[in-house]
């Protein structure tokens, strides 16, 4: 903790020398972020550790702006104070041989940062030791062998990780926050003399000790047995009931789509959609880190701008795209908080939740006539910016369903579709979610069931 | 250098290691994005650590840190054996290497102009061009791109088998691209190719070797012709590729596959296992005769390749190797761990890692599809009905790397012979072994692509990569519109 304690001083400090220097030497406005980062995962396949890795590093990004619009960026991996201030006057040599960007107005004010209750930074995440984590991955891998006598391997990846940030600007702001998440995914594999199968699991928490390792590795056993002796199905129009995994997947889609620089390149596809329905009136998204659905509450974007709640779609209505100062500058608004950690211009939302409904999982199923259970998306792409359109397979637990019950394991399935058209036809929404890392933030998404997806192809 | 690694790899041992490496990397970035007149980007990123890779007790630990000093350096050591440690502890079978050579040697990539010594006015005002010459092309062009970026790297190795090797690498690439738009329809246009552009091992060189003005005008005008074009139709027919999209195929339906930790599960987690299992090693017609494909890292022979190198990042040397030989599945990647369980004498050199925060992974490096004999123009001549497809515009395959589907940026309907009508929103989909056994032309216009942005791993590694291919031909594909 000591140490700790030491490093948040020397990175708020060094983020106050850093934006002296440059000021000094030219600058009109800078800001800089500055990242203490300790990152450790541990990688299992075939039921055994088999990579473990871990890093410690001290990063900052600054940006300085001439009064005349022109920038420029550095990005630098140090803990040398002088190394820093070098690529400082490296970003002030290049944003004089730039050239002016006018729609740049104005890096954020400072603005009153909004407490949360909630704990971001768990003191027991920092003394985890190499042993403790091969702990876990062994409870993972038992409860998932566990779980029928047909798996034949367990693989995933546990991380923890730990962040102290520091972000302060030419206009005042100056802000410090510390977190720490685990994430632990797994998918098993089962076989027997005919077939082969694959479950998947998933779980990110503040704290490890919040993460069942016995009940991921169940759940992901569980639903690899019983892919088994997988039928091949004719592609077409199916009801889907889609897992929070799967759903997530949509909603990272819809995410890049809510970017204010997606719009501004023409490529989002809810340009012109503000204030018209465009998902079903069921479906509601917010970006929160007051939610006690999402893992970690981030309290501000990487320009220091307190993070509120945004509404991204009321009841199947677009509300809001989301900005950085940039993009907000650019169209005479007020950035909504989602300025990217490392990137200049990049906004992006940090702590989606698509919020759930009331049903049970099991009603999902029985509201299915001639549908397809999906567990999970696997490289999903856009196919066409404009109309949402996005293709993926299916991965890790695909099964048949018919007359409201799950009849039988099939083949993956690739889809090719709208995800408007996807979300539009929503019938149910599922009480039961899951939170997934995306970027540098996180998405919060429960199951769905829909009554239309295009399936285009299956694999042999 | 070499002394302060040597000594951590001495207090390896000293801690129980079986075999330790040591790798410290310098690196720097530049990175430019001209967006519409607008300098969208303009980073400069400097870097430098070292990770430290042991065995002990029959696992693997790996630790990192950017602080070079010898106080961190050990502390780093200590860490990784410790991670060793807890990793024997779920481990079932010990980790064996297949045997190396001690290397004791320095290399570099052949540049002449050192792009971080050109001004970066000058790169600029070149950019800045390119870009307004998309824009002068229509009213519909509603961005102008332009993406630079070049990376300098210096990286040191030191094994506990007594290899010492230093590496300069030099790399760069650019691309242009348009994106247009009328009546809700969005077309994107780019060259060399897209998602940024050609890489290769060169300097500044590369750069003004093309001539990105011209370029920005076609994409320009390509672009906006792609407004008013057909959609392409749907149904089985016959595809010429253009030797960009196909060196993507090969990357996603024949590099990825054919890694070797893929194929032993060990990547099965994240981006999936492979359908090339070691049972269908010699036997499994992966594609028809006239297919050949090879993996030949050697800076000897295409030194300015992206993929190109002398030595991996386990001190193994290059060794070229046929994945593909006249249509059957004949070879992997390998990593030294991987040789051992797959039964082969030696690894073929494709480990590397994407920084000194990294461990090596098994990588693609330049992985080729021979050229045939065809000149392009009589492979378009010799093809009766058909669609031609040109450029990368979206991708996606399954665990396996079985079922693939593929959107390029235009694509040209075949009649008789000829090139007929310009086609919008091209598609095609196919099973990798049932695709590439339909392949039955090659052209002799082969060209060397570089990739600059292949995922792996977790935590993710972006590698560059690149793929040899030329125009080709496939029977009987399914095509279709992605509207
Ligand atoms: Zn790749």
């Amino acid at each position: 903790m000591k140490e700790l304690d030491e490093i948040k001083s020397w990175i708020i400090d060094t983020a106050q020398t850093v934006i002296k220097h440059v000021i000094e030497n030219g600058a009109w406005q800078a800001d800089v972020r500055i990242e203490y980062g300790e990152n450790y995962l541990t990688r299992f396949a075939n039921s055994q550790i088999h990579q473990n890795v871990g890093e410690t590093y001290t990063k900052a990004f600054l940006r300085v702006f001439l009064r005349d619009k022109r920038f420029g960026c550095v990005t630098i991996i140090s803990r040398d104070i002088d190394e820093i201030l070098k690529a400082a006057d490296q970003a002030l040599k290049i944003a004089k041989a730039s050239k002016p960007d006018l729609f740049f107005k104005s890096l954020p004010e400072p603005d009153r940062i909004l407490p949360t209750d909630r704990k971001m930074f768990f003191e027991e995440m920092i003394r985890l030791t190499p042993f403790d984590r091969a702990e876990v991955v062994g409870k993972v891998i038992d409860a998932a062998h566990e779980a029928g006598k047909h798996v034949s391997a367990v693989n995933g990846a546990l991380s923890t990780v730990l962040r102290l940030q520091a972000i302060a600007n030419s206009l005042g702001v100056n802000v410090f926050q510390a977190y720490s998440f685990a994430s632990l995914n797994v998918l098993v594999t089962a076989k027997n003399m005919q077939s082969e199968a694959e479950g998947f699991a998933y779980r990110v928490s503040g704290n490890l000790k919040e993460i069942s390792a016995e009940e991921v590795g169940f759940e992901a056993g569980e639903r690899a047995s019983s892919g088994l002796d997988a039928k091949k199905i004719e592609p077409g129009d199916y009801e889907v009931v889609f897992l929070p995994y799967a759903t997530a997947t949509l909603m990272f889609h819809l995410a890049i789509d809510t970017s204010a620089r997606s719009k501004d390149l023409g490529v989002s596809s809810l340009i012109n959609k503000e204030n018209k329905k465009v998902l079903h009136e069921d479906i509601s998204v917010v970006d929160d880190p007051r939610s006690e659905k999402t893992p970690v509450p981030l309290l501000f974007d990487g320009e220091g701008v307190p993070k509120r709640r945004l509404v991204l779609f009321d009841h199947g209505v677009f509300k809001n795209f989301v900005y950085d100062s940039y993009y907000a500058g650019k169209e005479g608004k007020k950035s909504t908080g989602h300025a990217s950690f490392w990137r200049h211009a990049s906004p992006f939302p940090s702590n989606l939740v698509f919020e759930p409904g009331n049903s049970k999982f099991d009603d999902l199923i029985e509201d299915t006539k001639n549908g397809i259970l999906v567990s999970r998306l696997h490289y999903s792409n856009t196919v066409d910016p404009r109309r949402g359109i996005i293709t993926a397979m299916t991965r890790a637990g695909t099964f048949k369903i018919e007359n409201g019950e799950l009849k039988y394991s099939i083949k993956n399935m690739r889809f090719t579709d709208s995800y408007h058209r996807i979300l539009n036809s929503l019938s149910i929404l599922g009480k039961d979610f899951r939170s997934m890392v995306v970027r540098r933030g996180f998405i919060t998404a429960p199951s769905i069931k829909v009554n239309s997806v295009k399936f285009v192809g299956t694999t042999g | 250098m070499f002394d302060l690694m040597e000594k951590a790899v001495e207090k390896g041992l000293l801690l129980g290691a079986t075999y330790i490496d040591i790798r410290i990397v310098k690196n720097a970035s530049e990175e430019i994005k001209i967006k519409n007149g607008a300098v969208e980007e303009a980073t400069i990123k400097t870097d430098s650590g070292f990770g430290v890779r042991v065995l002990k007790n029959g696992a693997w630990g790996f630790h990192s840190s950017n602080k070079i000093d010898k106080h961190t350096l050990d502390q780093v050591v200590e860490t990784a054996v410790k991670i060793a440690e807890a990793s024997a502890t779920r481990s079932k079978k010990p980790v064996k290497l297949a045997p190396v050579k001690t290397i004791k040697d320095k290399w570099r990539t052949p540049w002449i102009k050192d792009p971080f010594d050109v001004p970066f006015k000058d790169k600029l005002e070149l950019f800045l061009e390119a870009d307004e010459t998309i824009r002068e092309q229509s009213d519909y062009v509603k961005a102008g791109m332009v993406s630079y970026e070049a990376r300098k790297i210096h990286k040191w190795f030191v094994s506990s088998e007594g290899s010492k090797i230093e590496a300069e690498i030099v790399f760069c690439g650019v691309g242009v691209s348009a994106l247009t738009a009328k009546n809700g329809d969005v077309q994107r246009r780019s060259l060399p190719t897209s998602f940024g552009g050609n890489y290769v091992k060169r300097g500044w060189e590369y750069v003004e070797s093309l001539n990105l003005v011209e370029l920005a005008e076609r994409v320009g005008k390509e672009a906006t012709m792609l407004l008013d074009a057909k959609s392409c139709p749907s149904g089985k027919t016959t595809l010429i590729l253009d030797s960009s999209q196909l060196a993507l195929q090969i990357h996603e339906s024949c590099g990825h596959p054919s890694e070797a930790d893929r194929v032993l599960g060990t990547e099965a987690s994240y981006a999936g296992t492979s359908f090339l299992t070691p049972d269908k090693l010699g036997k499994l017609k992966y594609g028809s005769e006239i297919v050949n494909i090879v993996m030949d890292p050697s800076p000897e022979k295409y030194p300015e390749a992206l993929g190109s190198y002398k030595y991996d990042d386990e001190g193994v040397p290059v060794k070229r190797t046929y994945i593909v030989k006249e249509g059957v599945f004949t070879g992997y990647q390998l990593s030294r761990e991987t040789a051992v369980e797959l039964g082969f004498e030696e690894s073929n050199g494709a480990m590397r890692a994407d920084n000194w925060n990294r461990i090596p992974l098994i990588r693609m490096s330049l992985i080729s599809l021979e050229p045939g004999d065809w000149r392009p123009e009589e492979i378009i001549e010799d093809t009766k009905d058909g669609i031609y497809m040109d450029t990368n515009r979206s991708w996606s395959i399954d665990d396996k790397r079985l079922n693939f589907q593929f959107g390029c940026e235009l694509a040209w309907k075949i009649e008789k012979g000829e090139k007929k009508e310009l086609l919008k929103n091209p598609v095609y989909q196919g099973i990798t072994p049932e695709f590439w056994g339909n392949c039955d032309a090659i052209g002799k216009d082969f060209f060397i692509w570089g990739i600059p942005n292949c995922g792996k791993g977790e935590p993710q590694q972006i590698m560059w990569v690149s793929h040899g291919a030329s125009t080709a031909r496939f029977r009987n594909v399914m095509v279709f519109s992605g509207r």
